[in-house]
């Protein structure tokens, strides 16, 4: 059974999933922005942890990306990933 | 000095294992893993996924043997969790049996007020009351020694089997319950109430029964709670998504999915960390009164150590004899030989072996000479000896230069020059007169500790900095901190300048470890971060500190940093391991959801698994498996070297990181050959 996406069931629902997406997300953020800024200045030493530097972006970088792809892997292979599959095999919508 | 309290943890490793058995089954409880929320979520999945078998044998649906072997293996991933716990609870259940034996009751004789003695079992004194306990006998509970001086045996809770001293007044006076005094009789102020002892509390800590989780610890709870959301979430809105393309999903894949991504591996094992990080500790003869204090310990940024006994030997010693121009050496060593025969201090006794080692004078018969013998006195600040009519001192420089001044005579400035150049060097100059006519100058000289300066280096390159705290002047702290190497000093201090200086630290941030043992150092140690007392000190210094080292080792502060480092990289080490697996679960698990429906989603399927049921089978072991695999990790400890931050960290992402991503892929296609040779799926 295939339902459009047209429709008011669809419409109103991923309207709603986009309100939260967008907006709610600004609400955690926030929080954490606050509690880093008030954490007390800890001056540098051998022990500190150098947060400029090719380390620290291969780090950041990969923690988004492996974390970012895990969350939305199953969504984005039914989706997009069997699109492109499909598509090869000559397959398009 | 290395002997751990129990010497049970090497026989009972198999009644270990066994009890371990027991209690992962015992743990299954509930109450108890609702604790934690990681095998929580595993638990309901495993009762789902069971109570969804039932229901299908019920009602001949068929394929029953896919889904018995999905759940007993989600049930596997529950118990090899509560197995890694029980484990590490295992081996300090075993030593707070030892300790228990050692706690058993014992006659005291307890000290009326009327000074008559009434006996009565251990468990009825009071704090405040006053017992006798002689040679023989067991210290019925903790307390000070008030009279009497008596050498304990305390094997019993430190393993050290060599007998201490402990005599009433100053750093000493302290003693435990259930230790032996082995001579002599003293009078003991009991200051606990049952229940409340030392050895309870330490029953209490190693058995893990008063284990609070940490900071770092809940932190990390949230983050993985986090985690299990968002899988939790990224798995229920799958179901509505294959729906939609027309390939709805059993339950058992489902879950196997969500058991597969949730953080598993470090959630299973997170306690056994905790627990067997203060494990390590007590091996080590450490008793930390909190976790919290173990993992402050792994972030200390600067040491305060004390210069006597910590970075010095105990003692100055005599190193050489200064004569005046007109005087011999063999003179002057005898004259101070003879002035320190009566002299019973370490300083004084090293004097007399120098002179015996280098000019061959050994104990002469003084009898005859009717020698009067002056003792050091802090009034006069000298001792000596009258005999034959001569006045022979020995004495700190400015009191021989008064008591010859007295006579007319000076100090010549040859020994002047030479009692500045020892002070500036480090040492304590002595000088020794004889008929008020000044003979000559001692150098005694603070020994530092083989191998300290290589510590010192070691903890800078750990980055933490070192300072030594000493009573000495700044000239002599300056010479001997240079010579051990620390980075810093605080000469002539006092309680209140310590704790000033811990303050101080702390304002900027930074965490402060010290160790202490006299009632001084109290307010200190209570202070510090981590604040390390020694067994023998005072019940003040041990109440106020954060861990009690039972051999009072100072600088074992330097091994509980290690330990509470490794504890917090092994934390790490393992949920980056955990989170790095979750890739190639998906790519195990994804395409074999969808194989019916999309073949062409085969193309994810990188590791070329048999058939989808195996795949999903492969990876719900492995999953379960790495746990019991990584269980000694956990145990052990990730191997800690001492190298910068960022160096350490680089080092363990290759390993943590990169092999957890690399790890499952091998691991899941091998259970993969492994599952279909078997015909299993």
């Amino acid at each position: 059974m295939r339902v459009l996406a047209r429709s008011l069931w669809y419409n109103t629902t991923l309207g709603i999933a986009m309100l939260l997406g967008r907006f709610f997300m600004i609400i955690p953020i926030l929080a954490i922005a606050g509690n880093l800024a008030a954490k007390k200045h800890v001056p540098e030493s051998a022990g500190t942890f150098p947060v400029t530097g090719p380390l620290f972006t291969v780090l950041l970088v990969s923690v988004i990306l492996i974390v970012g792809a895990l969350t939305f892997f199953p969504a984005l292979s039914l989706g997009p990933i069997l699109e492109h599959l499909l598509m090869g095999a000559g397959k398009a919508f | 000095m290395t002997t751990t309290p129990a010497k049970a943890t090497a026989m009972t490793d198999r009644k270990i294992l066994r009890h371990a058995i027991i209690d992962s089954f015992w743990k299954l409880d509930p109450r108890l893993i609702v604790k934690n929320p990681v095998m929580f979520v595993v638990e309901v999945g495993a009762v789902i996924t069971l109570v969804v078998l039932v229901g299908n044998i019920v009602r001949h649906t068929g394929g029953y043997w896919f889904g018995l072997q999905i759940t007993l293996w989600l049930w596997f991933t529950v118990l090899f969790a509560n197995f890694a716990e029980a484990m590490a609870e295992g081996r300090g259940k075993a030593q707070a049996e030892t300790l228990r034996k050692a706690r058993a009751e014992t006659d005291a004789r307890k000290l009326r007020a009327d000074g008559t003695i009434e006996v009565l079992a251990s468990s009825k004194l009071r704090s405040g009351d006053l017992v006798l306990v002689a040679a023989g006998e067991f210290i019925p509970g903790d307390g000070e020694v008030t009279e009497g001086v008596a050498s304990v045996d305390e094997s019993a809770i430190t393993g050290e089997s060599a007998p201490v001293i402990r005599e009433s007044g100053g750093d000493r006076s302290a003693v435990t319950g259930g230790t032996k005094v082995l001579s002599d009789e003293i009078k003991v102020k009991i200051t606990s109430n049952p229940g409340e002892t030392f050895l309870d509390r330490m029953i209490g800590l190693v058995e893990g029964a008063s284990r609070q989780k940490t900071p770092n610890e809940i932190a990390l709870n949230i983050l993985l709670a986090g985690l299990t959301i968002i899988f939790l979430l990224a798995v229920v809105t799958l179901q509505p998504f294959a729906m939609y393309s027309g390939a709805p999903q059993s339950v058992f894949a489902l879950i196997s999915l969500l058991v597969c991504l949730i953080p598993t591996t470090i959630g299973g094992l997170l306690s056994a960390i905790g627990i067997a990080g203060m494990d390590r500790l007590i091996q080590r003869n450490v008793i930390a009164m909190s976790g919290r204090a173990v993992e402050a310990a792994g972030d200390v940024d600067v040491l305060l150590l004390d210069k006597t006994g910590t970075i010095t030997l105990g003692n100055r010693e005599a190193t050489a004899f200064h004569p005046c121009p007109s005087v011999t050496e063999g003179d002057l060593a005898s004259a101070a030989q003879l002035a320190s025969f009566a002299d019973e201090t370490p300083e004084g006794r090293s004097i007399v072996v120098l002179a015996k080692d280098k000019y061959g004078l050994r104990g002469r018969e003084l009898g005859p000479h009717n020698p009067t013998f002056i003792p050091f006195s802090a009034q006069t600040r000298m001792s000596g000896v009258d005999m034959d009519g001569k006045e022979i001192r020995k004495g700190a420089p400015e009191a021989i230069a008064r008591y010859v001044g007295e006579r007319g005579q000076v100090v010549p400035p040859e020994i002047q020059q030479q009692v500045e150049r020892i002070a500036k060097s480090g040492g304590t100059p002595l000088l020794v007169s004889q008929s008020f006519r000044v003979l000559g100058a001692i150098e005694l000289t603070d020994i530092v500790k083989g191998g300290m300066k290589e510590r010192f280096d070691h903890l800078r390159s750990m980055g933490i900095r070192t300072m030594m705290i000493t009573g000495d002047n700044p000239l002599t702290a300056a010479a001997i901190s240079r010579q051990a190497g620390v980075d810093d000093f605080l000469a002539e201090a006092k309680p209140e300048d310590k704790m000033a200086l811990i303050r101080n630290e702390q304002a900027k941030g930074k965490l402060v470890a010290m160790t202490g043992d006299g009632t001084n150092d109290a307010p200190a140690l209570a202070q510090a971060d981590v604040g390390v007392a020694m067994n023998t000190g005072t019940q003040a210094a041990k109440e106020a500190g954060n861990m009690v080292d039972l051999d009072s080792n100072p600088t074992k502060l330097i091994e509980i940093v290690e330990i509470g480092k490794q504890l917090l990289i092994t934390r790490g080490a393992l949920t980056t391991f955990s989170v790095a697996n979750d890739v190639a679960k998906y790519f195990a698990i994804i395409p074999a959801m969808f194989a019916g429906t999309f073949p062409l989603l085969g193309t994810l399927n990188i590791m070329k698994l048999r058939t989808p049921e195996s795949a999903i089978l492969s990876a719900v072991i492995f999953n379960a498996l790495i746990i019991i695999a990584l269980i000694p990790l956990a145990l052990r400890g990730v191997p800690y070297r001492p190298l910068g931050a960022a160096a350490l960290l680089r080092r363990n992402l290759v390993i943590y990181g990169l092999g957890g991503v690399v790890a499952p892929f091998l691991g899941i296609k091998l259970i993969d050959i492994f599952v279909t040779w078997l015909h299993l799926a």
